[in-house]
């Protein structure tokens, strides 16, 4: 239980004796669940808002202890003192409920309506994760989708789909260990073989692209656990800019995180694909940080020659990831956009990813403008499996970097 | 249907969901629902119970009758809410609820409720409040206290105990 403070001293002691008969490690775990980066949100307006916000806090990690466990709320967040019956670590419980809160406050939008609408309301912000992840509403969705509704015309169908994954070479390594997962399957309006969010009939729009998302998020976790045994590295499941930009898909979504286990959360990354070039700083930043609160990395796939990385300045996107820009050699104009890339993402404190790269000489090109992950056929075609992580020696077949800046030139 | 003497108005509509059979629509939409409800409500001090049982939605509201008619003439035109239809207006001195939740009452795991094979339109309001109140207290998933700062609220009756 999440506790006020007159009555810290009982809880305390009703604490100690429920772990008298333990050994000293495992008694005196004790946890941190940190508030920081919402105060760092606030800034000057944290003294106000400070109560609000850890009354909502309090409600949330309220809902997630069992008997026995106890948080207690301190300066910047609670210590969390998990309980004699809990068996995953007390740094896998904290985290995981640390994640789910950031996943709710630090989106603008959400902060925005705490701020002006519910200045008094004690809004069920954490709730409305576990109303919308329950059994109940699951089995809701399923019925009111399956329901025959004889003067409805047919309702577009999300196809079934099979997850192929490719291989991404990490250029400090020289090893694969992550893996980007795509959907593809055939559609059912006959237009053949169909991948990513091309499944999603446009009909559908930005809800059955997020029911899209959130079957490929399962099924990449589906696809971890199952090659857990032999160590699959890690894995990028796409998400749809506008899956995590609207509120009403962005919920569900994140809802959805509530099936998968931790060692799952932990090897899936997201992939935000098809972000506006024109898409306003704030959006940005709400839609990446919604994502970094639940996923460990994040990636954004970008247009090279047209994205205004100055947008992306408070999104904490880990990899900027963008597609070869023709054959090699490369224009002079793409070959100046990478190096650019390259430059703005460390200073970002992110990485680049090329995909699409066909040949040595694209390698070359990308390497000598500092992308740090390369994908495409030169790594490998996508396949079934994620095979678990292995060296791919590909600088051998390479053409040094001045005879690619012959090329380009 | 009684009619009581009070500051507040209590509603029970029914209407039929014209949310999308398309994948994901439902989520969606349920979560818009959700996340306004519960924004809204408390902050209105309007309280109640929203249900969702196999393609409709039942939703009882109390609280300033400006508010409540408010909320009506929203949902009245909500898109997503057709064959909108009241089953039970009334003043009340006292809330039946003090909170504003949400239960789905189609879902496998549910427990039968009272009185359940009378229809919705021919229960009587007795009947009505009791099947909410049991909806409120037994399968919510989602409960959201009124604001104490909000207009009009007396919480001296317990969530549901009248019919409870």
């Amino acid at each position: 239980m999440a506790v006020e403070p007159m009555d810290l001293h009982a809880a305390l002691a009703q604490y100690r004796a429920s772990v008298r008969d333990r050994d000293p490690l495992d008694a005196t775990q004790i946890e941190f669940i940190n508030l920081g980066p919402l105060r760092d949100r606030y800034g000057a307006r944290w003294p106000q808002v400070r109560e609000r916000i850890f009354d909502v806090c309090d409600a949330f990690v309220k809902r997630r202890l069992a008997p026995g466990d106890l948080a207690v709320r301190a300066a910047t967040g609670f210590l969390v003192l998990p309980g004699p019956g809990r068996t995953e670590t007390a740094a896998a419980f904290t985290a995981r409920i640390e994640r789910e809160l950031q996943a709710f406050f630090l989106g603008v939008e959400h902060l925005q309506s705490l701020q002006v609408q519910a200045r008094h309301t004690p809004l069920p912000a954490a709730c409305l994760l576990d109303a919308l992840g329950s059994s109940a509403m699951e089995e809701a969705a399923q019925a009111h989708e399956a329901a025959a509704a004889p003067d409805e015309p047919a309702p577009p169908v999300l196809p079934d789909f099979e997850l192929y994954f490719e291989p991404v070479w990490t250029a400090a390594s020289g090893f694969v260990a992550l893996h980007a997962a795509e959907p593809a399957g055939v559609s059912s309006l006959g237009a053949g073989l169909m991948r990513g969010h091309a499944l999603a009939p446009s009909a559908g729009g930005a809800a059955m692209r997020m029911e899209l998302d959130r079957r490929v998020l399962m099924a990449a976790a589906r696809a971890w656990r199952e090659g857990r045994g032999g160590a699959p590295g890690v894995l990028a499941a796409p998400v749809h800019y506008e899956t995590l930009a609207q509120l009403k898909c962005r919920l569900p979504y994140l809802a959805s995180f509530s099936a998968l286990e931790e060692a799952e959360r932990k090897a899936v990354m997201a992939l935000i694909r098809a972000s506006p070039v024109d898409a306003p700083y704030t959006r940005l930043t709400e839609v990446c940080r919604s994502a970094k609160a639940l996923f460990p990395r994040v990636i954004v796939e970008i247009d090279l020659m047209k994205v205004k990385l100055d947008r992306f300045v408070d999104a904490r996107a880990d990899v900027f990831f963008f597609t070869a820009p023709g054959p090699a050699p490369f224009s002079a104009p793409a070959l100046e956009a990478i190096s650019r890339l390259s430059e703005r993402a460390a200073r970002l404190g992110a990485r680049t990813a090329m995909g699409g790269c066909c040949d040595a000489a694209q390698l070359a090109a990308a390497l000598d403008a500092g992308v740090h992950y390369i994908s495409g056929p030169l790594t490998g075609e996508p396949a079934r499996r994620a095979r678990p992580p292995y060296q791919l020696d590909l600088t051998a077949t390479a053409p040094g970097p001045q005879a690619q800046g012959r090329q380009a030139s | 249907m009684s009619q009581e003497n009070g500051d507040l108005l209590r509603v029970v509509y029914l209407s039929t969901s014209l949310i999308s059979r398309s994948p994901g629509a439902f989520r969606a939409e349920m979560a818009s629902i959700l996340e306004a409800c519960a924004r809204r409500n408390p902050r209105l001090g309007v309280t109640g119970v929203l249900i969702y049982e196999r393609g409709r939605f039942v939703q009882l509201l109390e609280g300033p009758a400006e508010a409540v008619d408010a909320l009506l003439d929203d949902i009245e035109t909500d898109v997503r809410h057709g064959l909108f239809k009241i089953l039970w207006r009334t003043r009340a001195s006292r809330r039946l609820f003090e909170n504003w939740s949400m239960a789905f009452m189609d879902a496998a795991d549910a427990p039968a409720l009272p009185d359940a094979a009378t229809p919705w339109e021919r229960a009587s309001p007795v009947q009505l409040a009791a099947r909410l109140a049991f909806a409120g207290k037994h399968l919510s998933v989602l409960s959201v206290p009124v604001s104490p700062a909000s207009p009009a609220v007396n919480t001296a009756d317990r969530p549901g105990s009248a019919y409870a």
